[in-house]
């Protein structure tokens, strides 16, 4: 039986190709989604723990990332008495001083910043001290480390991008001290080599001194690396008695729990996203596989009834189909699994290419992704091939033998009612989510989703009914007899059509939802940005980082600048919280005019003698502050009494910081020698392109900030948006492949199942254009159908989603009509592609075979 | 009497080299105008082959063939279809009825393909003289056997053709539904000059017509006209005697050497097992 089994697997090679098929494509897209997903965490892991020592010293205001809250000179730095103390603790092996600023940019050949928009520059001094996990914190991969102040060493994908040579001259953008050149002598990087799009460049520690700390001695923080039997958290304790004030030496695996934290809340929508997808692609693999098989073993039922009639017993029988699924379960799962990995490379590829480097991380065939696929591939063909087998085995075989070989007409029984009674209970969820005071609207609203859109697979055929009658009303009307032969074929099997319409659903039912997503928060920025950005030009920097104020003053002197408002940002602590807030510097006039911050009372207009100052509404409220109460505010040179004389309603309108102060007050409190931004008001009649030539030469120096025109800020801010989702499009394009595939599998197998009827219409007078056209059709019926219904619960999820994301920023709701529209179509013209192949099948069949096959 | 159709010189062959298997050997054939001709001749001996060749929907090694005045060998694929959907109409043993269809919607589909007009007064007495009417609305899985067979006669005539071939046309069916369809074919020669040609091997069935032609071999050897039942099966006996394979080497006619061994009542004898153990599995089912 078994010999049975497999020769009539390999007698039917093309049956057997289309079946593993359908295997390969969904066990690859739930192999290549799980790759990738673990392969972005590895690689954030790695950058994480890479870039942490056994015990970290680091000013307790600003932490071991200080670079990134704080750009300027830091306000303390630990000298070499304090190094000296440390290293005489119990359990320390070594101690290294840390010097870095994030706003140090090789320039490439033009003399343009080579970095990616929001990416750090990060400039730091050359030590290769282990780093937490073990291995060398920073390592040399070819050349050596700096010796000499005019040499430099950098990451290797940087060096790659900016077509550098070791050896050669690489020129430097610092942040103070304009450009730098120095001699490219090696390359390295931190852990794993992970950079996520930012530029390492090391340097001697003199050298950074130099460019971060405007030559003073010292170090913002140290890296300690503890003997291999010491106890890190002992050392640390240790360490912190014998630092100075105001700073603290942590472990590197507190550190990491801490800052993979904060990772996890910036990329937790990307991991949500991606386990979203593996689960989706989960759901779409098994429809795929289920349909495949329930038109196999009907095709089959003949054959097996033979079987029986020779004496096979009823198990026997059902063995033998599940020996077949067995073979091409496994068979399937094997290549899915390594194209899945293709996948993930392939994914990898396109981030690179649209510029965010993964670094060294490469996908691995993980354990995760093995056993499901294999559990895929297997379990679902089995189950998938079982309940057909089952039928075939209970069927007489003197009636399965007489019948034709054709899945019969099917029933749906009760399977639809379910369906709809999910959609009901999804759209209920989905409601309470967004119109009810319900705790965390947003797990409502996923679990909501999840049952609305499994239900819309189930129900498909039903709630695609007269969607598919119309289709058909519009093709009697447009192919006559052809069209309705079409719509016809497109409703006798209800359940596969609408599993095959499911898969291309809820691609795009994804695609809608992004699209959605991606429109309205795009526009409610743009919108939030017209309204909120005052002046006629603005200079800011390219990675948000602070840049040197010294460009204010020669903007002043461009001819035709009529003003030019400087705003500054730091941090500061208010006398008594150990909290840190966000500190704003701004002359009384360029709050009011140059920004549209809303004040709720008062202003920044001085009263009396105290330095005057403007607290956000929560800040006030959390820290029982009111107008006219003086407030103690911590900064660089110790506690300094300011005056509330105004609360202002702070968002992203300005959101340097919740505590605005005028510029006197900001530089007693935080280093005034960077600012934040420029905000640059024209006289009346001066050419906008003579006044951003002017400017664009006053930055010349700091080639870290860009000029922009208003209007072409607000783009580029919004822009920045786009590359986001234009990665999660690639994912998606991923989703929508598979589902095509999908098309062309089911619909080439009913062809073939249907090759006597066709042969029949052909004997019968319809012409061989006619054939095409009538599977044509069929494909474009089903492909439309997944696209609206995909389409429809896009525009409910996409709505949902952004009415519950109003709080973070995403306040208009905009559906992309005129996009929705593109997506039926391109599902409607890739029905047409999906039929190319079945149709040149059906129509090129000899008729006088076809009438005779059984 | 006008000719409906004829072949010269008609030659099939399959397969090539060693395996090559003639299947039609030089035949000239013509159907007159109004008569119902039926094509007998055992299994193999090339009576489907002339069918089809004669029907277009095969082409042929060698020869023509024409319906009415049109060539047929010359015409590419779509005019040939458009042939048979105009001039031809065809039923054939089974699997006639496309199943998404109604039975109404079956015999109106050559005219619908070819997006013509329904001659409503000729399908209502075609449907009439069938006794469909009340069956229009069914699907084939719907219909019995007989019935399938009657709309697909239905279905052969709508279109006013100049032939309508039946291909072992009663075959599946049982006598009763099987003297129906017979009797409706020769309803439609008598009463509205329909030309009808059948290929079968009943020569009950064949009674039916008023010309019968006899093949062997891939070649006519015999033709009749208005015989009885009884006529054909005495001329079968002497057309096609049972072939005792004495002591002659016995030659294939791919040309092939039969197997030395074993009678053929042994074959028969295995078959009959095969089938009591059919019949048994399925009465133990």
């Amino acid at each position: 039986m078994l010999r049975a089994t497999l020769k009539s697997v390999w007698a039917r090679k093309l049956r057997l190709i289309m079946s593993a098929l359908s295997i390969v494509l969904g066990v690859a897209f739930v192999a290549g989604s799980l790759m990738f997903t673990s392969m972005l965490s590895s690689s954030f892991d790695s950058l994480v723990r890479g870039a942490l020592a056994d015990v970290n010293v680091s000013l307790e205001t600003t932490g071991i990332s200080g670079f990134e809250s704080n750009p300027g000179v830091p306000a303390q730095l630990l000298v070499d008495e304090d190094m000296a103390a440390v290293e005489a603790v119990d359990g320390v092996a070594r101690v290294e001083p840390m010097v870095s600023n994030t706003q140090v940019y090789p320039l490439d050949g033009d003399g343009r910043v080579l970095a990616f928009p929001g990416a750090p520059g990060l400039g730091m001094n050359w030590q290769d001290a282990s780093s937490a996990d073990g291995v060398a914190g920073a390592r040399m991969i070819e050349g050596r480390p700096p010796e000499a102040a005019g040499e430099v060493v950098m990451d290797p994908s940087t060096v790659a991008r900016g077509g550098y040579e070791i050896g050669g001259t690489v020129d430097v953008a610092t942040p103070r001290s304009g450009i730098r050149t120095y001699t490219l002598v090696g390359t390295g990087t931190y852990g794993a080599g992970t950079t996520v799009g930012a530029s390492y460049l090391f340097f001697t520690l003199p050298e950074i001194q130099e460019i971060a700390q405007e030559g003073q001695p010292g170090a913002y923080a140290l890296w300690v690396q503890t003997t291999p039997e010491a106890d890190p958290a002992a050392v640390a304790q240790a360490v912190g008695e014998v630092l100075p004030d105001g700073f603290v030496a942590e472990t590197g695996d507190e550190l990491s729990g801490e800052m993979e934290e904060q990772l996890d809340v910036g990329l937790g929508f990307v991991n949500t996203f991606l386990l979203v997808f593996a689960g989706i692609a989960l759901l779409v693999a098994a429809l795929l596989i289920l349909n495949t098989f329930s038109i196999l073993v009907a095709q089959r039922a003949r054959e097996l009834a033979l079987f029986r009639a020779i004496g096979a017993t009823r198990r026997q029988v059902r063995s033998s189909v599940l020996v077949e699924a067995l073979f091409i379960g496994l068979i399937g799962a094997t290549l899915g699994l390594l194209v899945g990995y293709g996948l993930a490379w392939g994914i990898r590829a396109l981030m690179k290419a649209f510029g965010v480097d993964p670094g060294d991380v490469t996908p691995s065939i993980t354990w995760q992704a093995v056993v499901a696929s294999y559990a895929i591939g297997v379990l679902i063909t089995l189950v998938a091939a079982y309940l057909p087998a089952r039928r075939a085995s209970a069927t007489r075989p003197v009636e399965a033998m007489a019948t034709a070989t054709q899945s019969g007409p099917e029933k749906l029984g009760g399977l639809p009612l379910i369906g709809v009674a999910l959609i009901e209970l999804g759209v209920a969820a989905v409601v309470v989510a967004v119109w009810l005071d319900v705790p965390r609207p947003l797990v409502w609203f996923g679990i909501g989703a999840a049952v609305l859109l499994i239900g819309m697979v189930i129900a498909a055929a039903v709630v695609g009914g007269p969607l598919i009658w119309a289709f058909g009303k519009l093709f009697r009307g447009l192919f006559g007899e052809v069209g309705k032969l079409a719509q016809l074929n497109a409703v006798r099997q209800p359940r596969r059509t609408a599993a095959t319409a499911a898969t291309l659903m809820i691609g795009l039912a994804l695609v809608s939802t992004v699209a959605i997503l991606a429109a309205s928060t795009t526009t409610s920025i743009r919108e939030r940005l017209s309204e909120d950005q005052r002046g006629d030009f603005v200079i800011s920097p390219i990675a948000y980082q602070p840049f040197d104020a010294k460009v204010a003053d020669r903007a002043r002197e461009v001819d035709g600048v009529a003003t030019v408002y400087e705003y500054y940002r730091g941090s500061v602590q208010l006398e008594g919280v150990a909290e840190g807030a966000g500190l704003a510097g701004s002359s009384a006039e360029g709050l009011e005019v140059g920004t549209s911050l809303e004040m709720v009372a008062g202003s920044l207009n001085p009263d009396g003698g105290t330095p005057p100052a403007v607290v956000a509404t929560e800040f006030a409220t959390e820290h029982g502050l009111t107008l006219g109460q003086v407030v103690e505010l911590v900064g660089r040179d110790g506690p300094l009494p300011v005056l509330i004389t105004g609360i202002h309603n702070w968002n992203s309108a300005f959101p340097l910081g919740q505590v605005i102060v005028d510029l006197e007050t900001f530089a007693r409190l935080s280093d005034p020698s960077m600012v934040q931004q420029l905000v640059v008001f024209t006289d009346d009649g001066a050419d906008p392109a003579a006044v951003r030539d002017g400017l664009r030469d006053a930055a010349a120096e700091t080639p870290t900030v860009v000029v922009n025109e208003v209007d072409e800020f607000v783009e580029n801010r919004v822009a920045q948006f786009d590359q986001i989702f234009a990665t999660l499009y690639a994912l998606l394009a991923l989703a929508v492949v598979i589902s095509v595939l999908g098309i062309v599998n089911t619909l080439g197998l009913s062809v073939m199942e249907r090759t006597r009827e066709v042969g029949l219409l052909r004997a019968v007078g319809m012409t061989r254009p006619q054939v095409r056209r009538m599977v044509t059709l069929e494909a474009v019926t089903v492909a439309v159908l997944g696209a609206v219904l995909g389409v429809l619960l896009g525009i409910v999820f996409g709505a949902a989603l952004v009415t519950l994301l109003r709080d973070q920023g995403i306040d208009v709701l905009v559906v992309p009509w005129v996009e929705l529209l593109v997506f039926v179509v391109v599902a409607a013209l890739v029905g047409v592609l999906a039929a190319i192949a079945p149709a040149r099948r059906a129509s090129r069949q000899p008729v006088l075979e076809s009438i005779a096959t059984d | 009497m006008t000719i409906a159709a004829r072949a010269e010189g008609l030659t099939k062959t399959y397969g090539s080299g060693s395996a090559v298997v003639t299947a039609l050997d030089g035949v000239d054939f013509q159907v007159h105008q109004g008569d119902f001709t039926a094509i007998m001749g055992p299994s193999g001996s090339g009576k489907s082959t002339l069918m089809h060749l004669m029907a277009a929907l095969d082409t042929p090694t060698s020869g023509d063939v024409w319906i009415g005045d049109t060539a047929v060998g010359t015409l590419g694929d779509t005019p040939l279809t458009e042939l048979r959907r105009e001039r031809i109409g065809f039923i054939f043993q089974a699997f006639n009825l496309v199943p998404t269809l109604t039975a109404r919607e079956n015999i109106v589909l050559p005219l619908s393909i070819a997006g013509r007009k329904v001659d409503e007064e000729w399908f209502d007495r075609i449907v009439d003289v069938l006794g469909l009417g009340d069956r229009l609305t069914h699907k084939p899985t719907e219909l019995s056997g007989g019935q399938q067979q009657r709309v697909a006669c239905a279905r052969a005539l709508m279109n006013r053709p100049d032939i309508v071939f039946g291909d072992e046309p009663t075959g599946n069916l049982d006598s009763a539904s099987a003297a129906e369809v017979l009797g409706f074919l020769r309803r439609s020669v008598d009463e509205f000059g329909q030309t009808v040609v059948m290929v079968t091997h009943d020569a009950q069935a064949a009674s039916y017509a008023d010309r019968v032609v006899f093949l062997r071999d891939g070649r006519i050897i015999h033709e009749m006209r208005d015989a009885s039942q009884d006529d054909l099966l005495s001329a079968m006996a002497t057309l096609y005697p049972r072939q005792d394979l004495d002591d002659r080497p016995v030659v294939y006619r791919d040309g092939g050497k039969a197997p030395t061994h074993g009678p053929i009542g042994d074959e028969i004898e295995e078959e009959s097992t095969a089938e009591r153990s059919i019949a048994r599995r399925a009465l133990l089912d």
